[in-house]
């Protein structure tokens, strides 16, 4: 479909042309009626204009030519009848009239009666004499005594075209005189020229005329004085001005410009001025309105056809993308896709129906491609070959089967003819079938045909005329290759013929017969076996044929068969109608139908009578060698066993058919190969019969001896060998020989002497690893008894050990000494075990030299132990160390000089537990006494610090280790003690501790004065109610009505806040004392309580709330109330400062206490920014601050406060937020709930 | 609007509270107490009669802050402070803020009675001088624009003449303004007009 339309097709430019066409001529129409309007009142309003001026200079000169008669006229009655007589008179009359002569520019000139010139006032001469009578204003003048104004005529004095005024000059009595005329000359400026020379217009202008004569008198133009207007008939609007109409027209005036002229007459010379304009001026700015509307119409049409264009391209757009997406898809063949509504407008409208088109126009796409896609599939996938043609004989569809037959591809297939496809040979065998189907059958025919590959096949053809209302349009082609079918039926029937002829050729029993029997076929073997010919038996029964127990076994075996397993093989025994016995072998093989019915069987048979004779034969003999449990095995000329016996099998653990498959020497030990080969090679030799061993594997990898013998058969090449397993006692034989050499080697390797004994004491055996050993050789000690070679003293004990050891079969140690070489006393040790139930093993070791290594290294040991012990006593005096032992039982006190010089008794004084106790400082005698415990469970270490009273009166600082031993009851027996003089360092610890304690008092003063603020406001508040109350008092009891009441309840406030004060004071002077510690039950509740309140200043300055979360038990503890009042006042301060910079509503400390079992914790948790972690161990350490200003003392000071009332402190970081610092404390007993 | 004047007295410690109560009550004086600076900002007692006494040092709000809700508020309430230890600093800060009087507990009944009387003296004053003014401005709103414009300029002292080319309309018309402008104000001379504009323009 072609899309490209020309651009003059378009709706879009044919709109765009039309709207223009329409909106062009609107606009023009609209110009023209426009245009032509203000022309016309233009012209009315110009000719208007125009006539009102010309009617104001016709009034001028009207005014101007009646002024100049009425001068004329008043001079000339001044003319007298003697000044007529007299011209020189008169002359000077006349230039004495200056007033004339600047009225008449051409001059004044008097005439007499008969019209001669005789006075003249002018610049020319020559006029006097002249006779004017011809001149019509003096005729009148002088004819008929009438005044007149003259047209213009060349002057021909003044050499110019001039007119004139001419008034009668009568005498009193009326008669003319003469004439008095007044000249105007035109060609010089004159009076007229003021008002005609102004221009009318920028190229208008005036012009007086003579309408009577059609004359022009003068004009803006001044070249128009004297011309002749255009002859009457030639310019009807100046003919009608002439006629005497007075207003405009427009007309072509004589130099053929279009004029706007405006007319009107001057009554006193009958003249008619006349203004023009040129009409182009005149309407000068409708032309430029003309022209300004013309270019805004041509813009405006462009505009509007540009803007129209636009527009109409603009709501068409949707409807030319749709028009493109619709071309696309149809160019493409792509799927159809809906087109897009952009604007909901007709053409939205339009695309919309048209999507809904497109839809159903896709669905039914898909179902015809699929239904097309259907047939397809079906006409591609039957085994066979589909085409159709039309009735043209063009193929239009064929099937890849239906191509590869006839080789062509695709593209050659596509509407190729009938007759090119199949040459001219076989479209003509087609004919009559294609004629057929055109003719509305259907045909079908086999036949051969060559294939393009040259090769003869066959196909079976059906022709299927393909009708479309009765009319045949076509045929379809279905072709079946049966090439393989024709070639199989023909290979059948060849081989049928060949089976036959080898079932006749066969030296055995061919029979083929129906499941009933009927045969169907026996070779002339088997016709023969039953006395028959081949033709005779096709058609009988078989089993006729056969004898009863025949006809069962067969039966048997048929019913045995099935399609899994058609073929069976059986051998049986059966009598020949000859009477003859005869073993036969039949396989038979039965055929089945579809449904597993046997439809026949075809049986082969063999007569095997000779073979079967001696195979049982053979039989007899196998049986031995089956039972036989020795290895019997025979083996082939190639070395493999042909035949073995089960014990062979039973004993490698192979499988019989493992056996035979390889061959033998696999299975012999690879070291053993070549040893047996060369055994059974020498085979050739005389000699059949050999013997050797060999190791075999098993299978499962262990190995057998076998003691063999072999026989070989030199007539078959056959070795028959029988084998016995020899392993077993080869193996106990080897370990016994191994076990006696071992002894052997042991018994020499031993350094001892050993001899064996029996009950009575005699030697049965002697032996040394070295003869020299014994005293005697060894054959002396046999059969002699122990008594007949030791000395009675040593024979004794051994033999009363040889004794004991055979009856408990324990071993008995003795030691006895003989005299050795070179006077030197040997040792030996002996040891003896029973060995049988009578005998017993003696073993002797000389030890003597081992014996005195012994000692020696014993007398070594000793030797070092006491120089240690010197050691330690020279460290013990270095060290200042006393040592000492107090014995319990005896209670005396051994000590070294050291210990005495430290106690201060002398070196002889004799000690015991009681002179020590006097020593000790009386105050710690008691801890020096409990020291010594009364029961000790295994040792007991313990270590006391006491003072001791020199007897010089000088106290010393002792610290005493003591490791007391129990003995086995558990009561003490032994104290070692080891006592040390620590003065010195007890002394600097006092010394340390009571600088500590300044330390704190002096922080605590520092604290006060932080403090002293608060202090002073919570004394200033019971002290303002004191004052306020008391003067309260004094004015009521001013009053003259006094209330009792009021004053008692006055008083009793009083006493009350002077307790409150006196509260406050007894706290800060507790807080200044230095005294001891002392320590007594606080109730820690009340005194966070009493805390707070203190603070209550301090924590509003801060912005502070305080919430308390206190025990309901009220907790009691043993400690120092205003120690612990520093703490808890010191926490409190730091949590304030800790949340100084935090947001105030944010600023709560949480001060809680809790009772656990036996412990106090007291919490002070604040909202802060939390302790940084790093800082967290040090915090409590001294002069450790995060403040600005602190000293670090604080928490140092809690610390210790803490740690000596035997509690901790700690601080951790809160999950959430800020610190906690807990302080746990050991309760008391007196804790109230 | 309760025209006698109280004392209104603002104190954490009960003690205080109620020993002042005592003391002022036997002065014949009325007291309202209040233990929180809150409290008493919620009540309606801001515009009512008489003066504050403060303590310096509360939890929350303490008096310096109640000090500067209470001038946000536009009460004039004299406020006489009464401290615990007032150092320097702080009654000096309360002093410029406005404070009345800045004394130190414990007080003599003297020395506070005689402040309290002053701050009667003074808010009786503010008080009526308020009333006047609020007078002045009523009438002052109860001008129309044009009217409130001559007003500005007579008072500037324009003459009628001058007001009339001033505004651009006539003189005639500006009389009559002029004429309501004297009666709504309820002045009879222009000096007494003057006066009553300065009066609120001070």
């Amino acid at each position: 479909m072609q899309f490209n339309i020309r651009p003059w097709q378009s709706i879009q430019t044919k709109l765009t042309l039309l709207s223009l066409a329409i909106f062009w001529s609107a606009l023009w129409a609209l110009t023209f009626y426009s245009q032509n309007k203000l022309h016309e009142d233009m012209q009315r309003i110009s000719g208007e204009q125009q006539l009102s001026t010309v009617s104001l200079v016709a009034d001028q000169i009207q005014r101007d030519l009646s002024d100049r008669l009425d001068a004329l006229s008043k001079i000339s009655s001044s003319v007298s009848k003697g000044m007529m007589k007299n011209t020189e008179e008169l002359q000077m009359f006349l230039e004495q009239r200056q007033l004339l002569q600047q009225l008449f520019n051409g001059g004044v000139t008097v005439c007499n009666a008969d019209g001669t010139a005789i006075a003249d006032v002018s610049t020319t001469t020559g006029r006097i004499g002249t006779n004017y009578m011809a001149l019509d204003t003096v005729a009148n003048a002088l004819k008929l005594g009438k005044s007149s104004i003259g047209s213009p005529v060349y002057g021909e004095k003044l050499n110019a075209p001039v007119f004139t005024m001419t008034v009668p000059i009568k005498s009193q009595e009326g008669k003319i005189l003469g004439s008095l005329t007044g000249v105007v000359n035109l060609g010089s400026s004159n009076f007229l020229d003021y008002i005609i020379q102004n221009q009318y217009g920028s190229h208008g202008g005036y012009v007086l005329s003579i309408p009577d004569k059609r004359l022009i008198v003068t004009g803006t133009d001044k070249k128009n004085i004297m011309q002749a207007l255009p002859a009457k008939g030639n310019n009807p609007i100046i003919d009608r001005f002439v006629d005497g109409y007075e207003g405009s027209a427009t007309f072509t005036d004589p130099f053929h410009v279009e004029v706007l002229a405006s007319v009107k007459r001057i009554p006193i010379s009958n003249w008619m001025i006349a203004a023009k304009i040129p009409v182009a001026e005149a309407f000068s700015p409708a032309r430029n309105m003309q022209q300004h509307i013309f270019s805004i119409a041509l813009i405006l049409s462009i505009a509007t056809g540009v803007l129209t264009w636009l527009i109409l391209r603009a709501q068409f757009m949707p409807l030319h993308s749709a028009i493109k997406t619709l071309n696309n898809n149809s160019k493409n063949k792509s799927q159809l896709s809906p087109l897009p509504v952009t604007r909901n407008d007709e053409i939205g409208m339009l695309i919309s129906a048209f999507n809904q088109l497109i839809e159903t126009l896709r669905e039914r796409e898909l179902a015809l491609q699929e239904s097309e896609q259907f047939a397809r599939s079906i006409a591609f996938n039957i085994p066979g070959m589909v085409s159709y043609w039309n009735t043209s004989l063009h193929c239009t569809f064929a099937c890849e089967e239906y191509m590869n037959w006839f080789g062509k591809s695709v593209e050659q297939m596509q509407n190729i003819s009938m007759l090119d496809l199949v040459g001219e040979e076989l479209y003509l065998q087609n004919k009559p079938y294609i004629d057929a189907a055109l003719c509305g059958e259907n045909v079908q025919f086999e036949r051969a045909l060559i294939k393009p590959d040259g090769e003869l096949g066959y196909t079976w053809g059906h022709y299927i005329s393909h009708k479309i209302n009765g009319v045949v349009v076509g045929f379809f082609v279905f072709e079946s290759d049966i090439t393989q079918q024709k070639k199989i039926k023909q290979a059948l029937e060849k081989s049928e013929v060949q089976y036959r002829r080898l079932a006749e050729d066969m030296p055995l029993l061919v029979i083929s017969f129906m499941s009933n029997g009927t045969i169907t076929y026996a070779n002339s073997l088997l016709a023969a076996t039953f006395s028959r010919t081949q033709n005779q038996l096709i058609g009988t029964n078989f089993f006729d044929y056969l004898s009863e127990i025949d006809k069962t076994t067969v039966l048997e075996k048929m019913r045995l068969l099935s399609p899994e397993s058609p073929i069976e093989s059986h051998e049986h025994l059966t009598i020949l109608p000859s009477g003859e016995e005869v073993y036969q072998r039949w396989t038979n093989r039965a055929f089945f139908n579809a449904k597993g019915e046997m439809i026949s069987m075809q049986a082969v048979g063999e007569d095997i009578t000779s073979r079967k004779r001696l195979e049982n034969e053979r039989e007899k003999y196998f049986r031995f060698f089956q039972l036989s449990t020795d290895i019997l095995c025979i083996a082939d000329t190639k070395g493999c066993f042909k035949r073995v016996s089960p014990s062979f099998t039973k004993l490698t653990g192979f499988e019989e058919q493992e056996l035979l498959t390889k061959p033998f020497m696999d299975f012999v030990v690879p070291e053993d190969r070549a040893r047996t080969a060369k055994k059974l090679n020498t085979r050739l030799q005389s000699q059949p019969e050999r013997r050797f061993e060999n190791h075999y594997i098993c299978k499962d990898g262990n190995t057998v001896l076998l003691s063999w013998a072999a026989y070989f058969d030199q007539e078959s090449g056959m070795t028959y060998a029988s084998a016995r397993d020899i392993t077993n006692l080869r193996q106990i034989e080897d370990a016994l020989r191994e076990s006696q050499a071992r002894n052997q080697a042991l018994i020499s390797a031993i350094p001892d002497i050993i001899f064996t004994n029996n009950r009575k004491g005699e030697y049965l055996s002697v032996h040394a690893a070295d003869p020299g050993m014994l005293y005697f050789s060894s054959d002396y000690f046999l059969h002699k008894k122990i008594h007949d070679i030791l000395p009675q003293s040593i024979a004794e004990p051994l033999m009363q050990a040889v004794i004991s050891a055979i009856d408990s079969n324990t071993v008995q140690h003795v030691q006895y000494r003989l005299p050795g070489d070179f006077e030197q006393e040997r040792i030996f040790d002996a040891r003896v075990v029973s060995s049988t139930k009578d005998t017993a093993i003696t073993i002797v070791r000389d030890i003597t030299e081992l014996e005195q290594e012994r000692m020696h290294h014993e007398q070594q040991l000793n030797h070092r132990l006491r120089t240690s012990e010197q050691d330690l006593a020279l460290a013990a005096d270095a060290a200042k160390l006393g040592n000492c032992l107090y014995d319990f039982s005896q209670d005396t006190i051994w000590a070294s000089e050291q210990w005495r010089l430290l106690y201060g008794f002398t070196l002889t004084e004799p000690l015991h537990i009681s002179t020590l106790l006097q020593r000790v400082h009386h105050a710690d005698r008691q801890v020096v006494i409990q020291a010594f415990p009364d029961k000790v469970i295994d040792t007991d270490k313990c270590e006391i610090e006491f003072r001791i009273e020199l007897p010089d009166g000088e106290i010393r600082w002792i610290v005493t280790v003591a490791h007391i031993e129990a003995n086995t009851k558990g009561a003490p027996m032994m104290a070692r003690c080891v006592s040390l003089d620590i003065t010195d360092r007890k002394e600097t610890e006092l010394e340390l501790q009571n600088k500590r304690s300044e330390v704190v008092r002096l922080s605590r003063i520092a604290m006060l004065g932080e403090l002293s603020g608060a202090l002073a406001h919570e004394l200033n508040q019971p002290l303002t109610a004191i004052l306020s109350n008391a003067q309260a008092a004094q004015r009521y009891l001013t009053q003259d009505k006094l209330n009792l009441t009021e004053l008692k309840n006055i008083l009793q406030d009083i006493v009350d806040e002077d307790q409150r004060a006196g509260k406050v004071i007894h706290g800060l002077r507790q807080m200044f004392d230095k005294g001891n510690v002392i320590e007594d039950l606080v109730n820690v509740n009340e005194l966070i309580s009493d805390v707070t309140r203190i603070l209550r200043s301090d924590m509003i300055n801060h912005g502070v709330k305080p919430r308390l979360e206190l025990d309901p038990i009220k907790p009691h503890i043993k400690a120092n109330q205003v120690q612990l009042q520093q703490v808890m006042i010191n926490l409190l301060m730091n949590a304030c400062d800790a949340m100084a910079s935090v947001h105030a509503s944010e600023r709560l400390v949480i001060i809680r206490t809790q009772v656990t079992h036996d412990k106090l914790l007291i919490s002070v948790i604040d909202q802060g920014y939390g302790v940084d972690a790093t800082a967290l161990d040090s915090i409590f350490d001294s002069f450790f601050t995060t403040k600005e200003r602190g000293m670090g003392l604080g928490l140092s000071i809690c610390k210790k406060i803490v740690d000596a009332a035997g509690g901790e402190i700690w601080c951790e970081n809160n999950a959430t937020r800020g610190a906690s610092f807990h302080v746990s404390l050991p309760l008391q007993a007196e804790t109230n709930t | 609007m309760n025209m006698k004047p109280q004392i209104f007295l603002i104190d954490d410690q009960t003690a205080v509270i109620k020993a002042l109560t005592r003391l002022l009550n036997s002065a014949s004086y009325e007291v309202s107490s209040f233990e929180k600076a809150q409290d008493f900002l919620k009540s309606d007692k801001l515009n009512d009669a008489g003066c504050i006494i403060l303590d310096l040092a509360m939890p929350v709000m303490d008096g310096l802050a109640l000090q500067r809700e209470l001038s946000a508020r536009d009460c004039s309430l004299p406020i006489i402070f009464l401290s615990g230890h007032g150092n320097i600093d702080t009654s000096v800060l309360a002093m410029k803020r406005g404070a009345f009087d800045f004394l130190t507990k414990p007080v003599n009944d003297e020395r506070l009675i005689s402040a309290i009387k002053a701050a009667f003296e003074t808010n009786q004053q503010q008080r009526a001088r308020k009333a006047e003014l609020n007078d002045i401005q009523l009438r002052l709103a109860s001008l129309t624009p044009r009217e409130r414009e001559v007003l500005d300029l007579v008072v500037e002292g324009h003459l009628n003449k001058q007001v009339a080319s001033i505004l651009g309309i006539a003189e005639k018309t500006i009389k009559i303004h002029r004429a309501r402008v004297m009666a709504k104000m309820k002045v009879r001379t222009i000096s007494a007009l003057v006066r009553l504009i300065d009066n609120i323009d001070f």
